[in-house]
């Protein structure tokens, strides 16, 4: 009876616990799940383009949090060399043919994917937004939370995004990006191709809403984590020299 | 160019380190790279990260059609440089680089570059091929420490398209900065936290004319703060032969955020010496001793994701004012008049035919991904004096090693303005560039 009790008490406890957890929370906490701090990564982009594939890119992609974090082209031949630096609020872009650091804008888009540079390089979405837990509902067969997003500030890349995070397992499922005035422009599907982050995503599909048949795939084909990298790899001029 | 006394001893150099690289390339792997490498799903990575030699190679065909400006004052009727209307070219780069030490703290780094000139009548003694070193250098770094020794191209300050203080290697033409392949022989040491650089150059080389010996040294101070750096720079040297004194540059920069889709950046420099000639209304000439400034402000933006918008104002004191323009035009044709012999050609090292205006505004437009694979750029370069450079470039991209260019160019103004006096009134140039 008294084992009976105590469980009742730590479930009872656990839902309240859930129950209790505000949108910010949940942010976060999915946030932290999805955190690659000390990783090193390796990355496919793939463009579409009328439902057919126009362009694939792969990456290496150098991570010290959400702060530091270093994307060094390997494919194609084309954009070999190039490297995006995130360090804060700042992000620079190395472009070997004219040899220059130029500071980029965190709208602009990722190599002409329709992913923007903030899509790729800032990975937390508790810093820059406020989230508000709309409720659940069914997505795909999960029950899942509904937030709203809306940017702490004008020069977040966004002004709102609407959220879906599985509620048992807080796994970031869908977010939905609208413009200043309302509009729907972008949908980022998370999926879970591979055991790379156990249940975690490891797939990131955007496709442009405004936009047809425009759509940008992400994946991780390899992960290693606990990694420690020089303390000039996350620096603006160390780009240009380890060029 | 003269053969540069340091050349021979590092080229002997970089060769060993080279050879010693390939040698012990299989044995450069750190062992975190080595585990990652086994957990590697695509057979592919390794071949990327594994550290040897790393190579980027460029090959571009060209086809270039122009109409010769036969009012041009330094070209009349075509008779002196004696342009032809078309021209192909080959032009090919190849980049290899490698670490030599587990670690990482050792590299060197070499880039070739080719050109083919192919011309039905060349004059005689006339260069149709050229091979170069661009880039040969050595580089050590270790924590916040940065040495690099070498022939190396060096880019100082953030404005696109002028750069006042992008002096210690140059471009030849401030409108095509990658154009500018040839690096200088310099020495480099530099040291850097997250907040703050500090560099120390030294390099030989440099003069007015691209030729000579002397010896240059400079410093920058960069400062990297949220949303914003900034730069101070120092750039001297020795005086040239006829016993003038080098144009000492200070210069400031800063590029921040500016708005949520636009960047702004900033370049300021003062010279100490206007090394422009000037003359009076009966051709005598004039020497300012002054100090020159040169600044360039301008901002990026982004409009879509694709689409983007660049302003570039840009500021020369040393530039002419309508009268001196006016005179400078008016001894440049009682030079020419009569007109000279090839052995009178070099009256020209006396003048500056580029930056005659004082102030220029550029505007850049660009659209990427359009039907999938075009980019294009439109441009306007417009002077003081009236004159301007309208451009239009389209880079199809046929595959991922594959692309055709396409740029056409107009140059507009009248005999005394300084566009107006290009060598040709309009380019057309085709091209196939391949990667790999």
């Amino acid at each position: 009876m008294k084992k009976l009790c105590l469980t009742l008490i730590l479930l009872l406890s656990t839902t309240l616990a859930f129950a209790e957890m505000s949108g910010d929370e949940i942010v976060r906490e999915v946030d932290d799940k999805m955190d690659r701090t000390g990783s090193l990564s390796k990355l496919e982009m793939k463009v579409y383009r009328n439902n057919k594939l126009r362009k694939t890119y792969e990456m290496l992609m150098k991570s010290e949090g959400d702060e530091k974090i270093l994307i060094d082209f390997l494919y194609p031949p084309r954009n070999k060399g190039e490297k995006y630096l995130k360090v804060d609020d700042s992000m620079w872009i190395y472009r070997p043919k004219i040899n220059k650091v130029i500071r980029i804008s965190g709208r602009s888009s990722f190599s002409g994917s329709d992913f923007s540079n903030t899509d790729i390089l800032s990975v937390r979405l508790d810093k820059d937004y406020y989230s508000k837990l709309l409720g659940t509902e069914q997505y795909k067969e999960v029950e899942a939370y509904k937030l709203e997003l809306t940017a702490r500030s004008e020069e977040v890349t966004y002004a709102k995004i609407i959220y879906w995070v599985d509620k048992e397992k807080l796994i970031p499922l869908k977010r939905d990006f609208y413009t200043i005035s309302g509009h729907l422009l972008k949908t980022l599907v998370l999926e879970r191709q591979s055991d790379l982050f156990d249940e975690m995503p490891d797939t990131f599909i955007m496709s442009s809403v405004l936009e047809k048949d425009k759509t940008s795939v992400m994946k991780f084909l390899n992960y290693k984590g606990n990694q420690s990298f020089p303390v000039e790899t996350f620096r603006q001029s160390s780009l240009k020299k380890n060029r | 160019m003269k053969p540069n006394i340091l050349f021979l001893p590092l080229t002997f150099i970089l060769i060993l380190v080279i050879a010693t690289s390939l040698l012990f390339a299989g044995e450069v792997q750190t062992e975190e790279e080595e585990a990652f490498l086994t957990e590697s799903e695509d057979p592919g990575f390794e071949e990327n990260i594994i550290r040897g030699p790393a190579m980027k190679g460029k090959i571009d065909l060209s086809l270039l059609v122009r109409t010769i400006n036969k009012e041009a004052r330094y070209n009349p009727n075509n008779e002196l440089l004696d342009l032809k209307e078309s021209r192909q070219t080959l032009e090919s780069s190849l980049t290899l680089s490698d670490y030599l030490n587990n670690s990482e703290s050792l590299r060197w780094l070499t880039k070739l570059y080719g050109y083919r000139l192919f011309e039905s009548d060349l004059e005689e003694g006339e260069d149709s091929d050229e091979f170069r070193f661009d880039e040969l250098f050595v580089d050590w770094s270790a924590r916040n420490w940065f040495l690099s020794l070498g022939k190396r191209r060096l880019n100082w300050g953030p404005a696109l398209a002028f750069n006042p203080v992008n002096v210690v290697v140059p471009p030849r033409n401030p409108l095509s900065p990658d154009q500018q392949t040839e690096g200088h022989p310099l020495f480099l040491i530099s040291y850097s936290t997250d907040l703050i650089t500090m560099e120390l150059i030294a390099t030989r080389n440099y003069d007015r004319e691209w030729y000579g010996q002397y010896s240059r040294w400079g410093t920058r101070f960069a400062l990297v703060l949220d949303e914003m750096d900034f730069g101070l720079y120092c750039f001297n040297g020795e005086q040239y032969e006829d016993g003038s004194e080098y144009a000492q540059l200070l210069g400031v920069s800063y590029s921040g955020n500016f708005l949520s889709d636009s960047t702004l950046y900033l370049e300021a420099a003062s010279f100490s010496q206007n090394e422009r000639n000037y003359y009076d209304k009966s051709g005598e000439l004039i020497i300012k001793k002054e100090t020159v400034y040169k600044a360039a402000i301008g901002s990026n933006t982004t409009i879509d994701g694709n689409t983007s918008i660049l302003f570039e104002y840009y500021y020369n004191s040393a530039g002419y004012n309508e009268e001196e323009r006016k005179n400078y035009f008016k001894k440049v044709d009682s030079i020419l008049t009569p007109y000279p012999d090839t052995t009178q050609f070099g009256v020209f090292d006396d003048f500056q035919f580029s930056e005659m205006n004082r102030n220029y505004l550029l505007i850049s437009f660009r659209k990427s991904d359009i039907w999938e694979k075009l980019e294009i750029v439109l441009q306007l370069l417009a002077a003081e004096d009236g004159s301007s450079i309208a451009e239009f470039e389209g880079d199809y991209n046929l595959s991922d090693y594959y692309k055709i260019l396409t740029s056409l160019k107009a140059h507009n103004g009248d005999q005394n303005s300084e566009f107006g006096n290009s060598q040709t009134t309009a380019e057309l140039k085709l091209g196939l560039s391949a990667s790999f």
